[in-house]
């Protein structure tokens, strides 16, 4: 190879890259890396490294170029919805005690959910609701301030992180789901975790979902965070 | 007045987008290529294709492959590193002679659109 070491070294380097921005298995994502190497040493070959590099662009943009996610239809919405409710187990079951405790004080149920995260502070309600007094109108609000808690962690920066690194959860695994930004390539932590926020949001977590009511592919969480979710059967 | 450097490359790559397909799989019908000899074929076809870029030929590539219109092979042939070729199926040359009996019927027919406007405007 004319480019010699150096530019055989910057290949090495750049198809590097370009692997950690995908998510796929590990023999497709071998399979991108030897062609995008194979191009890369042609190019070098003839001393194109340079053009070629330009070309391609970043690592994340070459890194959509060879992803086949792109081209995925996305996720049917029935099955989306089945995943979240899977992944979202811990938060249900914290919400269910704390509907059924409320009930047995109060004798009739107040069913809300996502549960309103609000912690009660001496004699105020704290809440990243400004909608006041949140305490009285869900009184399971100030329940379970540990299980709701641990609820959320799961279902926020933890789920955010297996959804970073693997491209997706539990639940959408169970429904042959995947989520990539809309390149194709793997979500940041900080993009997983802001597609996830709205879940702090209590009840009001369900205008979140209102473009899939008349046919878009994603919630409005999904296109802020430039992120999509795709049938990854077949 | 001249159009400007930037609306002709604009024009050239809407003019372009509908013929790269054609392009691929005719460079193919000769024999088996891989990717960056593709490459070379298409950037050298004349003006406008200089704009042709990787991010347009392996989407293209993996989308005809899918499609069942190529197939690839990886191959050593006395190399270090295993080359993917891409070659024609049997589904592809059928479709490539499709797509080539549409674009020449498409030229005759703009050919003579456009013979005709043009001398009423110049």
């Amino acid at each position: 190879m004319t480019g010699g070491p150096h530019s055989e070294e910057r290949v090495r380097r750049f198809v590097r890259d370009v692997s950690a921005h995908l998510v796929d298995s590990p023999e497709r994502i071998q399979g991108v890396c030897d062609e995008l190497t194979g191009h890369l040493t042609a190019a070098a070959e003839v001393g194109e490294l340079e053009d070629a590099l330009e070309r391609l662009g970043s690592a994340a943009r070459a890194a959509s170029t060879f992803s086949r996610d792109v081209d995925r239809p996305p996720a049917p919405l029935r099955r989306r919805f089945s995943a979240a409710v899977v992944d979202l187990v811990p938060l249900i079951a914290v919400t269910i005690v704390g509907i059924l405790e409320v009930m047995a004080r109060q004798g009739s149920p107040v069913i809300v959910f996502p549960p309103v995260v609000a912690v009660q502070v001496g004699e105020y309600c704290v809440s990243p609701l400004p909608l006041p007094p949140l305490c009285e109108v869900y009184p399971q609000a100030s329940l379970h301030p540990i299980g709701l808690g641990a609820a959320l962690v799961w279902a926020i920066p933890v789920l955010a992180l297996i959804e970073h690194r693997s491209g997706t959860t539990p639940g959408k695994r169970m429904f042959a789901l995947k989520t990539v930004t809309v390149g194709g390539t793997r979500v940041s932590f900080g993009m997983a975790v802001l597609r996830r926020v709205s879940l702090l949001a209590g009840p009001v977590a369900w205008i979140d979902w209102v473009p899939c009511l008349w046919g878009d592919r994603g919630r409005l969480l999904d296109r802020l965070s430039d992120t999509m979710v795709v049938d990854a059967s077949g | 007045m001249a159009p400007t450097l930037n609306r002709t490359e604009q024009v050239r790559r809407e003019l372009a987008r509908g013929t790269v397909e054609l392009a691929v799989l005719a460079a193919l019908d000769e024999e088996r290529r891989y990717g960056y000899e593709l490459m070379a074929i298409l950037r050298g076809a004349g003006e406008g294709a200089s704009e042709f870029r990787e991010g347009t030929l392996y989407p293209l590539l993996h989308r005809l492959e899918d499609a069942g219109y190529i197939a690839a092979q990886w191959e050593t042939q006395g190399r270090a590193k295993p080359r993917k070729y891409y070659a024609l199926t049997a589904v592809g040359r059928e479709h490539l002679a499709l797509l080539l009996a549409e674009w020449r019927a498409l030229v005759v027919r703009m050919d003579a659109l456009l013979g005709g406007s043009r001398e009423v405007r110049t």
